[in-house]
C-alpha cells in the first residue's frame, strides 16, 4: 500500500534557515520594529497597522486591564493554578470561552450584528432607518449585544475609551458613528446602555478586522489578565481552592435512598456474578 | 529595595493612594448565591443522585451503569446497564488517525507529562464529540420522529458505495457485532433496519439508553474514549521529535497576495 501525500496549502508561514516567511513578509529583513499589535494584524491578515492604529489598540489594551480575581473566567484560573501549574490554568479558563456570552466571544458577535446593521442602513446612517431596524430587532427578543450593563448604572470602560477616542479625534468612522447613532436610541426605547464590547468591536471594524479576527485581538488584550491571575494563584496553591471547606457549598438533590438491587439484596455485583 | 526596582516602578497617583478599598460592583454580585451541588452529595456518605457510593451503587451496579445513573438520575435496568455498556465499547478506540490521538501523540512527542496530555486530548475529545454531535443532528432529531422516513443516506453505511465498497462492507460487519452483542429489546431497534453506520448505531444505542441532550451525549462520547486516546498518545516513544512525521500533512506556503 502506498502512503498517499497529503497537502495543505498556507498563507501563514514557513520556517526557513536563514529567515522566516510570515504572512508574506521575511520576519527579520521586514519585520524589525513592528509593534505588538501590528505584528498581531501580521499573524492574521498580513497587513502592517500604522502607528495611530497601534495607539488606539494600546489604549484598548489598557482599557481592558480588569484582572480582578472574581471574574468568573478568571476564577477558573486561580482554581486550576491551585494546583500548583499556571500554563494548564491559563489554557483551561480560555477554552470554554467560544460559545459564552462573556469575554471575547462577544466581540465578535457584536461586531457581527453591526456588519448586518450595516448591511441594511448602507452609508447614510439614517437615525430613522436604524431606530426602525432596532425596534424590529429588540421585538424578536434576540439579544442584543454590545449593551446592558450588569451590576452597574454605566459601564465606565465605555465611557473612559469614548472619551479618550473623541479627545484623539477619531470620530470620522463608519462603526464609530453608528455606535453614537444607536447609543441615544437604545436607551430611549429600553434604557439599555452600551458596554465596552460595542465600542471595542466598533472601533476593530474600523480598523478593517473582521469579526473573528477581533475576537482574536480581544482574546490578546485579555491575556495579561489570565497570565497575572495563573502566576499569582500557582504561588498561592491555597488548599481550600482545590476544595472549599465544609459549609461553604450546599447540596439541593435527591434525598438518600436505596438503588432498586439493593433493595432487592438479591443480586450481587454484575461483573462478579 | 533593590535600586532597578525603584527606579522602573512607577509611583501610584495619591488619588489612587487614598482609595484602596474603592467599591467594586463584583462586591455586590452574587452577594446571596451560593454554591449548590444537585447530584453529588459530599460528606461522610458520599451519594450520587442520592445512592450511596460505597455502600450501594458500589455492590450492585457496573462502572457503565453508574454513568448511566450520574447522567440521568435514576438507576437503569438490566438490559439497559449492558446495552449502555456495549455503546461505550463501541465508541471508545480512538485510532491514531484522528485528531485527538493524534494532538495527544504530539504533546507526548514534545515530552508533555501525563497531564498535559490527558488535558489536550480532553479538549480534542470534547471538540470531536461537538463536531459529531452536530454532524448527527437529523439522526438525533429522526429518532424522535414518530415514523420516520427513511434514514438519510450520510447515516447510512451504503453512502461509501460504489466508490469504496470495502468500507461499506466493514462497517455492516461491525454494526452487525454489534447488534449481536446487544440484549434483546435493543438488538432489534429499527434503526438496524436502516444500515446504519457505525455511528448511527452508537448514537441511538445512548438515546434509548435515556441520553438524550446533547450534553448528555456529549459526555459520554468523551467518557467512552478519553482512556484509549491517551493510552495510545503515551505508547509511542516520548521526547522523540525526530520520530513523528512532521510533513503529515505537507503544507503548501503561498505568501497572501495583499502583501
Amino acid at each position: 500500500m502506498t502512503t498517499p501525500t497529503l497537502t495543505l496549502p498556507t498563507s501563514v508561514a514557513r520556517a526557513g534557515l536563514h529567515d522566516h516567511k510570515l504572512q508574506g513578509w521575511n520576519v527579520f529583513a521586514d519585520l524589525d520594529g513592528e509593534h505588538h499589535y501590528s505584528l498581531l494584524s501580521i499573524y492574521l491578515s498580513g497587513r502592517k497597522l500604522d502607528p495611530q492604529s497601534c495607539t488606539i489598540l494600546d489604549k484598548i489594551a489598557q482599557i481592558c486591564a480588569v484582572a480582578d480575581p472574581r471574574i468568573w473566567p478568571l476564577k477558573v484560573t486561580r482554581l486550576i493554578s491551585a494546583y500548583g501549574r499556571y500554563l494548564p490554568a491559563i489554557a483551561a479558563a480560555q477554552v470554554f470561552l467560544p460559545e459564552v456570552n462573556l469575554g471575547p466571544a462577544v466581540i465578535a458577535k457584536t461586531a457581527s450584528q453591526f456588519l448586518q446593521i450595516q448591511h441594511t442602513v448602507g452609508a447614510s446612517l439614517d437615525a430613522a432607518h436604524i431606530e426602525r431596524i432596532l425596534t424590529e430587532h429588540l421585538e424578536t427578543r434576540t439579544p442584543l449585544l454590545g449593551w446592558g450593563v450588569p451590576a452597574r448604572k454605566f459601564d465606565e470602560r465605555y465611557r473612559e475609551l469614548k472619551t479618550w477616542y473623541q479627545l484623539h479625534g477619531y470620530t470620522d468612522r463608519y462603526f464609530w458613528r453608528l455606535v453614537l447613532e444607536m447609543e441615544p436610541i437604545l436607551l430611549h426605547l429600553k434604557q439599555l446602555q452600551p458596554n465596552i464590547s460595542a465600542l471595542i468591536s466598533a472601533i476593530l471594524l474600523d480598523l478593517d478586522f473582521s469579526p473573528d479576527q477581533a475576537n482574536i485581538v480581544m482574546l490578546s488584550f485579555l491575556q495579561n489578565t489570565f497570565f497575572t491571575n495563573a502566576l499569582e494563584g500557582a504561588s498561592q496553591q491555597p488548599d481550600f481552592l482545590r476544595k472549599l471547606p465544609a459549609g461553604t457549598t450546599h447540596y439541593r438533590g435527591s434525598s438518600p435512598k436505596l438503588s432498586p438491587r439493593k433493595q432487592s439484596q438479591s443480586r450481587t455485583h454484575p461483573v462478579l456474578s | 529595595m533593590n535600586q532597578s526596582y525603584k527606579k522602573t516602578r512607577p509611583i501610584p497617583s495619591p488619588d489612587s493612594q487614598n482609595k484602596p478599598n474603592d467599591i467594586s460592583p463584583l462586591d455586590s454580585t452574587g452577594i446571596d448565591a451560593t454554591l449548590d451541588a444537585f447530584i453529588i452529595e459530599d460528606g461522610e456518605h458520599l451519594r450520587l443522585h442520592g445512592f450511596d457510593v460505597h455502600e450501594d451503587l458500589a455492590h450492585h451496579y457496573s462502572f457503565a451503569e453508574v454513568i448511566l445513573l450520574t447522567l440521568c438520575g435514576t438507576p437503569p435496568d438490566e438490559a439497559t446497564g449492558i446495552a449502555f455498556a456495549i455503546a461505550l465499547i463501541a465508541a471508545s478506540p480512538v485510532p491514531i488517525a484522528e485528531a485527538p490521538t493524534h494532538a495527544a501523540r504530539i504533546a507526548h512527542v514534545c515530552s508533555a507529562d501525563a497531564a498535559g496530555i490527558a488535558s489536550l486530548a480532553a479538549i480534542a475529545l470534547a471538540e470531536q464529540a461537538r463536531w459529531l454531535l452536530d454532524e448527527h443532528k437529523e439522526l438525533l432529531l429522526w429518532l424522535t420522529t414518530p415514523s420516520p422516513p427513511p434514514l438519510a443516506p450520510q447515516f447510512q453505511a451504503a453512502q461509501f458505495q460504489p466508490e469504496n465498497p470495502s468500507r461499506t462492507t466493514a462497517i455492516r460487519n461491525q454494526v452487525r457485532h454489534l447488534q449481536n452483542a446487544l440484549p434483546r429489546p435493543f438488538r432489534q431497534d429499527p434503526i438496524f433496519h436502516q444500515d446504519p453506520t457505525l455511528w448511527a448505531a452508537i448514537l441511538t444505542i445512548f438515546v434509548r439508553c435515556g441520553l438524550h441532550s446533547p450534553s448528555q451525549l456529549l459526555t459520554a462520547l468523551l467518557t467512552a474514549r478519553l482512556t484509549s486516546t491517551i493510552a495510545e498518545a503515551m505508547a509511542g516513544e516520548r521526547g522523540q521529535l525526530q520520530s513523528y512525521p512532521a510533513n503529515l500533512p505537507q503544507f503548501i506556503y503561498k505568501a497572501p497576495e495583499q502583501s
